[in-house]
């Protein structure tokens, strides 16, 4: 082993081999760290702000006293409405309440020519996913929060990160937190679960 | 510090170890899943909705349920994209709509939630690839070379139409104008036949139907019109002669509804006698693989057993009149055994199978051929229709009724000026009826017609004769030497191709429109079609069209077609119905609703109105006029050398054949590889027939014809009879749609019609035939 | 294999379908293809690679004319319940038996496209997509939400329209129901099928009209002798469909396809 060591040390100067090749490696390392986790997000999503800056801190528990359940209702058929539309928000802003910015643009651009909003959503999933709200909010009672973050105490709406390459935003969840939870609650994971 | 190969490469290694705890492979395996998953197009992404509506593809008038779904998809909410979708024109749904779906509709009674293969796949003629999506003017003469278009507006086209009309008008040759439809039955050709009517014109004329020669029949032997229908549901003894009972003739979902509770109640017996092992004749109980063309003789050798064995039903016979005079041609000239030499069924047979439809009651016969468009002649008529004179089953429960029309408020007095009553008083020009008069259409001699030169316009409205009318080739060449050629249509077909104007009508999903009275179904319907949404925004209401251009006409024209569009000529027709105070709604009686407004509401939420037929012994006439039952061949069943063999066309419920559509993409996948082969069409061929030929499997061979060639392939078919050939309809057209033009060969070619003596109806169904190996 | 199968879940969907009523119209396949997001091509008569997840067969009982008989097969996913074929080849755990619902399922963003199952199956009932899903300008507008499209170069099979099942426990969740009532969740085909020929549910819920339909004498399955025990059950009065069922042809020659 010596001699081994030795031999290639001798011909090309070992010693100092040795600590400047760790110190290579620890320098790829770092560099592949910063690319990683900074450069990388960068690169690969693009942020789209909302076209409003909702606040759901002003509509929830500490403003107008709205549960979630309030506006993200499901339907008669079992889906989940998600995003709500247009109509729900007229139904108290038929015209601007307050002095907000948000709220003049609300009546002015949309709810005036009575146009959607083109909300985006943060955890739209792909098309081979199946994602009941029904089986989690309303049999196995999980908060919303679990999941989602809480956005009660948020005032503003943060941009939307998406992959530029397949249109997904960052905060799909991935199949990794479904399996997981599954899992430790004893639900199923067969694959009809989930997909379609 | 100098950077040497081994550092370099510590380096990479640190690179990939550092980039292992980063997100990004997992991220990128992630993505590159994610990103398979765009390589399909998106669905819309809405809410869903569900719409009642009623098809219209064929005359089944079965009750649909369309999903529809907001369109609006996620990943083009991340892209930003617009839609640039069509425009509430007609108080459609102002949020943009996709149609995904369309099921039968469980409420509606014709189908009770069923659907047929066409039907299912609906969705695709609406966002078909060969709609026409505005008005066109044909931009070179027909004849030079590939037909060439200019998108104009309505307007432009309308005037062009108008003045066309209005200069043929003032010449004094208003019966110079003609129109072709597919068929009578509704209000939109109601309407139509109205406008040429208030114009001058007798010349409305509807494609060939079966229904042409049992009207007829229906008039000389009960003395009544209407529409024959059959109480399926209720008989308990079924005998068809070759009406493909499950296979799309009448209205196919039902037929096969009540198909399904005779096989459950197990106390019901079809009887199939046509020449070849169709699907309805291995469903059957019994097959009786009759010679084609002599279905005649097989009933009358069955009356013949039913009267000489004393079997039939006294008081029904009562009824009738002639039976002396039918009893004596039954004795002297179709005694089973001298029938089963005609037919090729053992007398036996013949005999038991009339013991059996004489003794199980309530029992009809089904005269038909295929789904309803090929024909035979009156006497073949006749002779089927008095198997049901006999068992008393004429008008009776379980056996055959004449279709009560429904109670739609009658038109007001049509307003004829001199010109118009001048040119309605010249002779139709397909010389409707020959010795006897009806108001029957006589297509098949438009082409004669045509070429005489005695049309200066032709508007065809949703039918396609340059295709479907037997002979179509001829009937093209003649359509040429029209001056001017108008077709109404949603998609491009052979017959739009050959118009001047091509006017883009919606099609039933875009459209309020009538469906009246599903096909033999014995109780009278109506249901409508509902515009769901308009995917073609410059699709316009055949209906608003004829009224718009009746306004632009003015004097008699327009005063005779007085309303502001068809929905206000529908709201005050189905008054009507109101007012008669008949039949129910759904499970509502009419006579309990409040107000018209009422019924009209239920009607546009997709409900049907519908009327029990009204049971009561009939009668009828054995030989009307001296028209005798008889087997009167047609001369294509005489063999000769040059033609030793029968080409006979059949149908298939998948291929579609004639009506206001074509073959939908996905029913070429349920077009077997035993039909079609890439580009071939494959004719059936008894394997012993084949053998003697030297055919194998898969053969080109060609059919000779005396009418002219077909280049087709063999499928050796055991159930086929031998020396027959059988050819499918609804194949060979040049339609510009990828999924059907140039696939096999179109078999109406081929086919010639032969008249009726009696009738001058066009008799056809077959030809005479050699099978060349090529 | 077979012992995740035991566990306690109060359904197993199965389907039967009464060939005595099959008049082979093909809408089951039609109201397939446009419930699951089926691209069409502009020739479909190349039948091997035609994806058709419910495919009507043409039979034949042989005889000469005039006492041939045909009658149609159709022919979806088995859904096998023991040894399910395909299950235990795939590489990559695509496919899997849910035990909850007897359901095999195929996850097409999974698939890597090696076609073992294809082989495995003993009932054609799995396909390969060869080409890119392409939809003619405007066509694709008809696409079900609920379906999700497949890319090329993967495996595909009739899933029991398991997306209406998840649709229908969506709706009975939101009723406050845990389970599905007969009816309720059926497939595409058994809902559009003219005669009325499938019936489609819940065989364990003795009360489903399925339950009482698989003890019928006529009913049988295909290929009954593999042990696969399909959740597809068949009904016929016709012995020589019975013995083509389960491939009799090397002992007897009965028939065949047309």
């Amino acid at each position: 082993m010596s001699e081994e060591h030795a031999t290639s040390g001798g011909r090309e100067g070992g010693h100092k081999q040795a600590g400047g090749g760790l110190g290579m490696l620890a320098a790829g390392f770092v560099v592949a760290i910063v690319v990683g986790w900074l450069l990388y997000p960068a690169i690969v999503m693009s942020s789209k702000p909302q076209p409003i800056n909702f606040n759901h801190k002003v509509h929830g528990a500490e403003g107008a006293g709205l549960a979630c359940d309030g506006c993200h209702t499901f339907r008669e058929d079992g889906s989940f409405t998600g995003i709500p539309r247009l109509d729900n928000c007229i139904q108290c802003h038929e015209s601007a309440q307050g002095e907000s910015p948000d709220e003049a643009k609300l009546v002015e651009q949309y709810v005036t020519p009575n146009k959607e909003i083109p909300w985006l959503s943060y955890s739209y999933q792909p098309l081979c996913v199946f994602f009941s709200h029904a089986a989690h909010v309303k049999m196995a009672q999980l908060e919303c929060t679990t999941c989602h973050e809480d956005m009660s105490k948020s005032s503003s709406s943060p941009p939307v990160k998406v992959y530029r390459i397949s249109g997904y935003s960052k905060d799909t969840m991935s199949m990794e937190e479904c399996e997981d939870c599954h899992a430790k609650k004893g639900t199923s994971n067969a694959c009809f679960v989930c997909h379609k | 510090m100098k950077l040497d190969r081994r550092g370099f490469l510590k380096f990479a290694v640190g690179g990939a170890i550092g980039t292992l705890a980063t997100p990004i492979p997992w991220d990128m395996i992630d993505e590159s899943a994610k990103f398979t998953d765009l390589w399909a197009p998106e669905p819309a992404k809405g809410p869903s909705s569900f719409v009642h509506s009623t098809c219209r593809l064929c005359p089944g008038g079965c009750g649909i349920t369309l999903r529809l779904v907001e369109d609006k998809s996620g990943r083009d909410e991340w892209r930003g994209w617009h839609h640039k979708e069509f425009i509430d024109r007609r108080r459609l749904p102002a949020v943009p709509l996709r149609a995904v779906k369309i099921a039968g509709n469980p409420e509606h009674p014709i189908n009770q939630g069923g659907i047929c293969p066409l039907g299912a796949a609906g969705l695709q003629l609406l966002y078909g690839t060969n709609r026409i999506t505005t008005p066109l003017k044909r931009t070179k003469p027909r004849g030079e070379g590939e037909a060439a278009w200019e998108k104009i507006t309505w307007d432009e086209a309308l005037n062009i139409v108008t003045g066309k009309l209005k200069e043929i008008r003032e010449a004094g040759n208003p019966h110079t104008v003609a129109c072709v439809l597919d068929n009578k039955k509704g209000l939109t050709a109601e309407l139509i036949d109205r406008f040429f009517r208030a114009y001058g014109s007798p010349n409305v004329i509807a494609m060939p139907s079966q229904e042409d020669v049992e009207t007829v029949g229906l008039s000389l032997m009960q003395g009544t019109g209407g529409h024959l229908a059959y109480d399926m549901e209720n008989s308990k003894y079924v005998l068809s002669f070759g009406a493909a009972l499950l296979e799309g003739w009448g209205a196919p979902v039902h037929n096969m509804i009540v198909f399904g509770k005779w096989q459950e109640a197990n106390e019901h017996t079809l009887v199939q006698i046509e020449p070849n092992c169709s699907i309805t004749a291995s469903k059957a109980d019994k097959w009786l693989a009759v010679k084609p063309g002599t279905e005649a003789a097989l009933a009358l050798g069955m009356a013949n057993v039913i009267v000489t064995e004393g079997l039939y039903d006294h008081s029904s016979v009562a009824r009738c009149q002639g039976f002396e005079g039918f009893k004596a041609l039954l004795e002297s000239e179709y005694d089973p055994r001298k029938v089963s030499e005609i037919t090729g069924i053992p007398a036996n047979v013949i005999a038991n199978t009339a013991r059996a439809f004489a003794v199980t009651r309530p029992a009809v016969a089904v005269y038909g051929r295929g789904q309803g468009v090929m024909s035979g002649n009156l006497a073949e008529f006749m002779s089927i229709y008095s198997l049901n004179a006999l068992v008393g089953s004429i008008g009776a429960k379980g056996g055959v009724v004449v279709q009560r029309e429904v109670p739609f408020s009658s038109w007001p007095a049509l307003a004829t000026d001199a010109v118009a009553q001048q040119g309605l008083s010249q002779p139709r020009i397909d010389g409707e009826g020959g010795e006897i008069k009806h108001g029957v259409s006589m297509a098949h001699n438009l082409t004669a017609a045509l070429k005489s030169g005695a049309v200066n316009a032709l508007v065809v409205h949703e039918a396609n004769p340059c295709y479907a009318l037997p002979g179509a080739n001829k009937f093209e060449e003649a359509a040429a030497k029209v001056p001017f050629v108008v077709a109404l249509t949603s998609c491009m077909n052979e017959t739009a191709r050959s118009a001047d104007i091509i006017l883009p009508v919606a099609s039933y999903l875009e459209r309020l429109e009538d469906v009246t009275s599903a096909a033999r179904v014995p109780y009278a319907s109506m249901s409508l079609t509902r515009p769901v949404l308009a995917n073609v925004p410059e699709a316009r209401h055949p209906g608003d069209v004829f009224l718009t251009l009746a306004k632009a006409m003015g004097g008699s024209v327009g005063s005779s077609l007085p309303w502001d569009n068809f929905e206000a000529l529908l709201k005050e027709k189905v008054g009507g119905i109101f007012a008669s105070r008949r039949g129910r709604i759904g499970d509502q009686e009419v006579a309990m609703l409040g107000s018209p407004d009422e019924l009209w509401e239920g009607l546009n939420a997709g409900k049907c109105w519908y009327e029990d037929p009204v049971f009561g012994g009939g009668g009828l006439t054995f030989s009307p006029q001296g028209r005798t039952p008889r087997l009167e061949p047609v001369s294509w069943m005489k063999a000769s050398r040059e033609f030793p063999m029968l080409l006979v066309a059949y149908e298939n419920i998948n291929i579609a054949n004639r009506r206001a559509v074509d073959t939908l993409p996905y029913l070429t996948k349920n077009i077997d590889n035993i039909v079609l082969q890439k580009h071939d069409l494959l004719v059936r061929v008894n394997p012993e027939t084949a053998g003697r030929l030297r055919l194998l499997e898969g053969d080109a061979a060609t059919v000779q014809c005396p009418a002219g060639r077909l280049s087709v392939r063999v499928h050796m078919d055991v159930g086929m009879m031998p020396d027959v050939i059988g050819i499918p309809l609804g194949l060979g057209h040049s339609n510009d749609d990828p999924f059907l033009t140039g696939k096999g060969v179109n078999a109406y070619e081929v086919l010639e019609p032969e008249l009726d003596p009696v009738t001058g109806l066009a008799v056809w169904w077959g030809t005479r035939a050699k099978l060349i190996k090529v | 294999m077979s012992e995740h199968h035991e566990v306690a879940s109060k359904e197993k969907y199965g389907m039967v379908i009464d060939l005595d009523k099959c008049t082979g119209c093909g809408a089951c396949t039609v109201a397939c293809l446009s419930e699951n997001n089926h691209y069409v091509r502009e020739d479909e008569s190349d039948k091997l690679h035609s994806v058709t997840w419910m495919k009507v067969y043409k039979v034949t009982n042989g005889a000469p004319f005039p006492n041939t008989k045909v009658a149609f097969l159709p022919r979806p996913c088995m859904h096998c319940d023991h040894h399910t074929p395909c299950v235990s080849v795939c590489p990559v755990m695509a496919t899997d038996y849910n035990p909850l619902t007897g359901i095999v399922s195929q996850i097409y963003t999974r698939c890597i496209g090696c076609r073992y199952c294809v082989g495995a199956c003993p009932y054609h009932a799995r396909y390969f997509n060869w080409w890119d899903p392409v939809w003619p300008e405007g066509m694709h507008k008809l696409l079900n939400p609920d379906m999700s499209p497949r890319m090329r170069g993967v495996v595909e099979k009739c899933s029991f329209c398991n997306h209406r099942q998840q649709k229908a426990k969506d709706k009975a969740y939101v009723e406050g129901r845990k389970e599905l009532k007969d009816g309720e969740y059926v497939t595409a085909c058994a809902e559009a099928c003219p005669t009325r020929a499938i019936t489609f549910g819940n065989m364990k819920d003795p009360e489903s009209a399925i339950a009482k339909l698989i003890k019928s004498p006529r009913a049988f399955r295909l290929l009954e002798k593999l042990g696969t025990e399909p959740k597809v059950y068949y009904l016929s009065s016709e012995s020589w469909i019975r013995e083509l069922a389960d491939n009799a042809l090397g002992r007897k020659k009965t028939g065949g396809l047309a």
